[in-house]
This record gives structure tokens, C-alpha cells and sequence, in this order.
């Protein structure tokens, strides 16, 4: 037997820092070193990481308990107007209260993790079936650590969203939208608690009385439809668009006024301080609020090269290709019938024959070949997700530094191109994606290994802020995806411009690429939706 | 009760004497919560398909601890992180040094930390609900303080250190097991 100070200090801290999760690679090493040396060091490791897990468990019974006992309340709140029988429940609630011991809470704990499955097991019952809530809609996603909400909304669940927007109905008929990020817990079927973020909730009457908790109080709704945000500090602003709510904070504050009744477009804050009255409500806060999950359109543009199209970029011929714009800062000294293009109509294809121009430096850019549409066009407004695809078959071999592929920006300085690169190796192509900046291009990022001869198609698609480029290997069947953050200054630019490229940047010899099925889409949301 | 009957119960009654160690065990290893449920979810799943082969001579929890050694390294390579884990070596010694630790020991130690806990000031108290609780985590905290994680990391780690020393110093007054430390 030896005291713990026995145990260096360095120790101590590798220990502490290993349950903390902080520990790199080299550091793991260093520990597990003097673990296997030394069994006392083991002794104490295990007890160590055992207090950890104690913690957790005591935490969790905890606030498991506290969170029983509000249900309790809630359901005596909800038994109805019969004052009698509600003291008589009361009663019985704060009895319970009572009896709930610290000892009683941590074997709730541990009862949850891991003793309630056997005990289920062997009485043969299913925990399935108690959901109170549902997810009904959702729109660009993603959940804390990956765990989208799957047949376990029960009591307790904590629905922590990164991204995007969700639509929960709870048991008892409210349906609550959710905004990201935000952390929303499911305490019964007509009650929940937001930790952060912002919701909107709407209340028929079948859910009267649905109670949203706050850090610092809560909302009671009596039949209609508001909103809740819980800002940064731990304060909660509250919004009511129909109806009547009541904003409670909470009792154990010694505050002026610990409870307000809310009609339509009345807005109030909770803080630590109570619950006040804020200014009159304004369009630009009710628009804070997303009251229901927009409907996402998608608004394509599509030219298959099987006809003229009057009034767009014309080919050598003087017909119309269907393509409408040239990347701003391209192309000013091609001719109008324009040499390089050629309609094949009977193919359904355009051929390209690529030109002597770089748009890294920007070099003899007024003769590139940049064509495709403006985003504007199909209701594009700075925001939506877009894609921009095209196929291109019997890839020719451009000679180093040759390269061919998407691109989306507003100008030739101030774009994302991705593409197939022609450089050292001769007959074989690699998958870049870049970001062109001031004119000159960011580091590219490269994968995969494509050769002439083959048929690809390449989709750039912008979503969630990011960039990527697909290119699907028709010949081979195989397909590899290259993606990066979308750069800043793009962000929420209206004015973007999608197409094609093709150019022997490095070497006088002209190569014509085939391009078919060239198809934008662009993700609009529907207008009135939101 | 027919033989699957008597074999679930006694299957059972092996879990429930020692799931306690098993948890902590893959607990310490994994240090999520939630993934040490998940593993010993799908540890004791293996265990029961497994049962017929365990020798009733040996301990019930090293054979589980085994058991549940291949699920984490399985996990682990699952998710690529072994880097920032032990090697599958250090974990076989440590079952050991779980066996060691006694369902009575871990009794008395969780209640030392109740006791413990309560004498924790307000505000500690506080940080370890928010985070240790599913909904927290060190970050939350350190956002909702306007602190930085480190100085959460911080305060934590005197806060830990405070109560493991509070747990031995109860275990030592009440002493009715030997406190090997």
C-alpha cells in the first residue's frame, strides 16, 4: 500500500490529459510505456479512469432524475383544471422529490447503461415503441458526431444539429423547426428543451400547453406559433407570430418579474435578470425565423447539341450553340462565328478545338475558350447550391500542360476550375480542382489517373460551401470526387457564371474535345416557402 | 425451466455481478460514453453467443474483458484512430488491474463520490453537469463561460484531482476495504 502522492506528478497529468481526450500520439506512447512498466502505475490508472466514468454516470443520473421530476410536474400541470386533485398530485411529486437520494439516482445510472438490457432480455420486453417525437422533414443536415435521429426519439434524447434545417412533430401534435446549430432535448411528447440555437414551434390544439424549456426559463404555449432563441450568453429571446404564449423565467431567480404573457408580434427576453418585455416586434427579427423548411426546386438548363439555338454563342457556322455567356474576361477577340466551334448535330455534340491561353497568369485569356450560361439566369441569387456537368467522350490527348474541364466564378480572375491536367507524363491526364485568385491559381489539389481515348463525365457542384468535381470514368466504370471549401470571396456572390474549358496552356498543339450533354442546375427555393 | 431458461439466467446473473467492471473497463479504453454503451451492447452479444465455450473454471470478467478487447480493437481500427489509443498489449495487462477492482470497491467508491460531489463549490459543480452531461461537453462549457477549453481542461483537472483525493481520503475514515492506494 502507498499514498498517492507516491505517484510523480508527470503521471498524474498523462493520466488526466488521457481522459480528457488530449493526449497526441507521441504522448499515448509515453503513457502506455509506463503503464506496461509499472503494475502500481496500472492500479491507479484504472482507478483513475474509473472516477471518469463515475462522474459521467452521477452526472447523467442527475440530470436523468431532474428531468423525471419535471415530467411529473408536467403531467400534473396537464391532469387539468381540478385544483384538488393537482395539490393532491403535487404533493406526491415533491414527495418523490424527497425520496430521491443521490445513491438512488447513481444506480439509475448505471441501471440505464447497462443492467436495463439484461433485465429487458430476460423478461422478454422490448424498449421499442416509446418514441415521443419524429423527424418529418429535414433539409441539408448533418447531426453531432454523424447520429441522425433513427427510431430512438425518446424522453432524454438530445438532438444536437451541425447543419441545415429539421422538422420534429412531438407526440402530442407541436412541430418545431430547427435551425442549425443548435441542441434541442426531448423531454416528453409536448415538452423539450433547447440548450442553443433557434426553433419555431407550432401549436395546434391538441398540444396546448406545450412547454419549451430555456437555460434561464421557459415558454408555455396556449394554442399558436412562435419563436425561441437562446443567444450565446445563456439568454433566450422569444417571438410570437399567432396566439398567446406565456415566457416564464426561472423561480429560483430573485427577479422583478418572473413571468409575461405574450400576444402576436409581442417578442420578450429571459435572462438571469427575469423576464422583460422587448421592443415592438419588426420585420427584420421575424424574418430571423425559418417557420417552415423551404421547398428546394431544382431549376435546370440543359443543351444537348442536337439544334441551333438563335441568339446564343455562335459556332464557326454562324449557329447558335445553346451556350449563352462566356466567362467575364474571356474570349473578347474570338470572332462571333467562332472558329473553334463546331455543331455536330447530327451527334448531339460541339467540338472545341482548344486555344493557346492560360488562366493561371491570365495568358492570351481574350482568345480562351470559357462558354456556358450565367446562374442569374435560372434564378440563381448567390446562395443556392448548384451543379455544373458535361460529358466529354474519346478524350484526346493534349499535350503538356494541356487541360480541359468545368469552371464556375465571375470573372477570369476570380474563380473554381477542375478539370483533367495533361503535365509531365505524356499520354495521361490527372484530376485537378483549383481556386483561381487575383489571376493567378491557388495550389492545386490533383487525384486520379485518367488516358486519352476514354469517355468521361465531369460534374462540378458547389454544396454546403463546398466545392467538388466528379469525374465518372464512362470506359472504365469507376469514378473519383475531388472537393474543397468554397473560397470566401464566393460566398453569397449573385453573379456567378458555370461552362466548359478547354486549352493548350503550355504548347502550340491544338487538340478538339467532343462535348455533349451539358446540363446546369441550380437548387432555388421556392419563393413564399420560408 | 428448460436448459435455455437456466442458461440465460445464469448468463444473466454473470453480467449483472460484474457489468459494472466490464463498463469501466471498455470505458477507460474507448472514454466515450456513449461508444463504451454501443461496445458493451455488442460486447455482451458475443459473450451470450459465446457462452457454451467459457470455462466455468476461469473469472467470468476476464474472459468478458477478452471478449470485449477484440470489439474495441475492432472499433478502433473501424474508425482509424488506434493511433491515439493503446495497444492491444497494454490493454490485456489492464484487465488485470480492472480485476483487481472489486464490485465492492467500486461500490463504495461511487458512493464516496456522491458524497464528494456535494462538497464541491456551486460553480465546479456546475461545470462538471455541463461538462459531463450528453448535451455539454468542454467546449459547450467553454463557450457558455466566454472561456477558453483549455482553461475548461483547467479547471477540470483540478476539480478531478480534488475528488479523487476526497474518494481516498472517505475510503481511508470508512475503511471497511483496503484502500491499496
Amino acid at each position: 500500500m502507498s499514498e498517492p502522492n507516491e505517484v510523480p506528478a508527470d503521471l498524474r497529468d498523462l493520466f488526466d490529459d488521457y481522459v480528457s481526450g488530449l493526449l497526441d500520439e507521441d504522448r499515448v506512447k509515453l503513457l502506455e510505456a509506463r503503464l506496461l512498466a509499472d503494475a502500481q502505475a496500472r492500479a491507479w490508472f484504472v482507478r483513475y479512469c474509473r472516477l471518469d466514468t463515475d462522474i459521467h454516470l452521477e452526472v447523467r443520473a442527475r440530470l436523468a432524475g431532474e428531468r423525471a421530476l419535471r415530467t411529473i410536474d408536467e403531467q400534473v400541470l396537464a391532469a387539468g383544471a381540478d385544483g384538488g386533485s393537482r395539490r393532491a398530485e403535487r404533493t406526491v411529486a415533491s414527495r418523490l422529490r424527497g425520496l430521491r437520494s443521490a445513491r438512488y439516482a447513481a444506480m439509475a445510472a448505471a441501471a440505464v447503461l447497462a443492467g436495463v438490457g439484461v433485465w429487458l432480455w430476460l423478461s422478454g420486453k422490448s424498449d421499442a415503441g416509446d418514441e415521443i417525437a419524429w423527424l418529418i422533414n429535414a433539409q441539408n443536415c448533418q447531426w453531432a458526431d454523424q447520429l441522425a435521429p433513427a427510431g430512438d426519439m425518446r424522453a432524454g434524447k438530445v438532438l444536437r444539429l451541425e447543419r441545415g434545417l429539421a422538422e420534429i412533430r412531438f407526440l402530442k401534435g407541436a412541430r418545431v423547426v430547427l435551425e442549425a446549430p443548435a441542441s434541442l432535448e426531448l423531454l416528453s411528447g409536448n415538452s423539450g428543451r433547447l440548450a442553443r440555437g433557434k426553433l419555431t414551434a407550432k401549436v395546434p390544439e391538441s398540444a396546448k400547453g406545450f412547454q419549451l424549456h430555456l437555460p434561464q426559463g421557459k415558454v408555455i404555449d396556449l394554442g399558436t406559433e412562435f419563436g425561441a432563441a437562446v443567444t450565446a450568453d445563456g439568454s433566450s429571446d422569444v417571438y410570437v407570430f399567432a396566439g398567446t404564449v406565456e415566457a416564464h423565467a426561472d423561480p429560483s431567480k430573485d427577479a422583478p418579474s418572473t413571468s409575461i404573457s405574450l400576444t402576436e408580434k409581442q417578442a420578450a427576453c429571459i435572462d438571469a435578470h427575469g423576464v422583460s418585455l422587448k421592443a415592438p416586434w419588426t420585420e427584420t427579427g421575424r424574418k430571423d425565423f425559418v417557420r417552415a423548411i423551404p421547398v428546394v426546386v431544382p431549376r435546370i438548363f440543359s443543351v444537348d447539341f442536337t439544334r441551333a439555338v438563335e441568339g446564343t454563342l455562335q459556332d464557326a457556322l454562324g449557329r447558335g450553340t445553346g451556350l449563352t455567356h462566356r466567362l467575364p474576361g474571356t474570349g473578347q477577340r474570338l470572332r462571333n462565328n467562332d472558329g473553334n466551334l463546331s455543331l455536330n448535330l447530327e451527334e448531339g455534340r460541339l467540338e472545341l478545338t482548344t486555344t493557346n491561353s492560360d488562366i493561371n497568369t491570365q495568358f492570351c485569356l481574350d482568345t480562351g475558350e470559357y462558354l456556358g450560361i450565367r446562374l442569374a439566369d435560372l434564378g440563381f441569387g448567390g446562395l443556392e447550391d448548384f451543379e455544373v456537368t458535361v460529358v466529354v467522350p474519346n478524350v484526346p490527348a493534349l499535350k503538356a500542360v494541356g487541360q480541359f474541364g468545368l469552371y464556375a466564378g465571375a470573372r477570369s480572375d476570380h474563380n473554381v476550375r477542375g478539370g483533367l491536367i495533361s503535365r509531365k507524363e505524356p499520354e495521361q491526364y490527372r484530376q485537378f480542382l483549383v481556386q483561381n485568385q487575383g489571376g493567378n491559381d491557388n495550389p492545386p489539389h490533383y487525384v486520379g489517373v485518367t488516358y486519352p481515348g476514354q469517355d468521361l463525365r465531369l460534374t462540378l457542384k458547389r454544396e454546403q460551401a463546398r466545392f467538388s468535381l466528379t469525374v465518372e470514368n464512362l470506359t472504365t466504370g469507376t469514378s473519383t470526387i475531388l472537393s474543397m471549401p468554397q473560397p470566401r470571396v464566393m460566398e453569397g456572390d449573385p453573379d456567378l457564371h458555370v461552362g466548359f474549358f478547354g486549352a493548350n496552356t503550355q504548347s502550340e498543339l491544338r487538340r478538339t474535345l467532343i462535348l455533349k450533354e451539358f446540363k446546369v442546375t441550380v437548387w432555388t427555393i421556392a419563393s413564399g416557402s420560408s | 425451466m428448460n436448459d435455455d431458461q437456466n442458461r440465460k439466467v445464469e448468463f444473466a446473473e454473470c453480467l449483472r455481478r460484474h457489468q459494472s467492471q466490464l463498463f469501466g473497463y471498455i470505458h477507460a479504453l474507448v472514454r466515450d460514453l456513449n461508444d463504451a454503451d454501443d461496445l458493451f451492447q455488442q460486447t455482451t452479444t458475443v459473450l451470450w453467443k459465446k457462452f457454451d465455450d467459457y470455462d466455468r473454471q476461469r473469472s467470468f470478467l476476464s474472459w468478458a474483458c477478452g471478449v470485449a478487447r477484440y470489439e474495441i480493437a475492432n472499433f478502433l481500427r473501424a474508425r482509424s484512430r488506434q493511433r491515439l489509443y493503446f495497444s492491444d498489449e497494454l490493454n490485456l495487462v489492464l484487465i488485470e488491474a480492472q480485476e483487481e477492482l472489486q464490485p465492492v470497491e467500486l461500490e463504495e467508491r461511487r458512493e464516496a463520490l456522491v458524497q464528494c460531489m456535494t462538497k464541491l463549490r456551486e460553480r465546479d459543480r456546475k461545470l462538471l453537469e455541463t461538462c459531463y452531461s450528453a448535451a455539454g461537453g468542454v467546449r459547450e462549457a467553454a463557450q457558455r463561460e466566454g472561456r477558453s477549453p483549455q482553461s475548461v481542461h483547467n479547471s477540470l483537472r483540478r476539480i478531478r484531482r480534488a475528488l479523487f483525493e476526497c474518494i481516498l481520503r472517505t475510503l481511508a475514515q470508512n475503511s471497511r476495504i483496503e484502500v491499496i492506494l
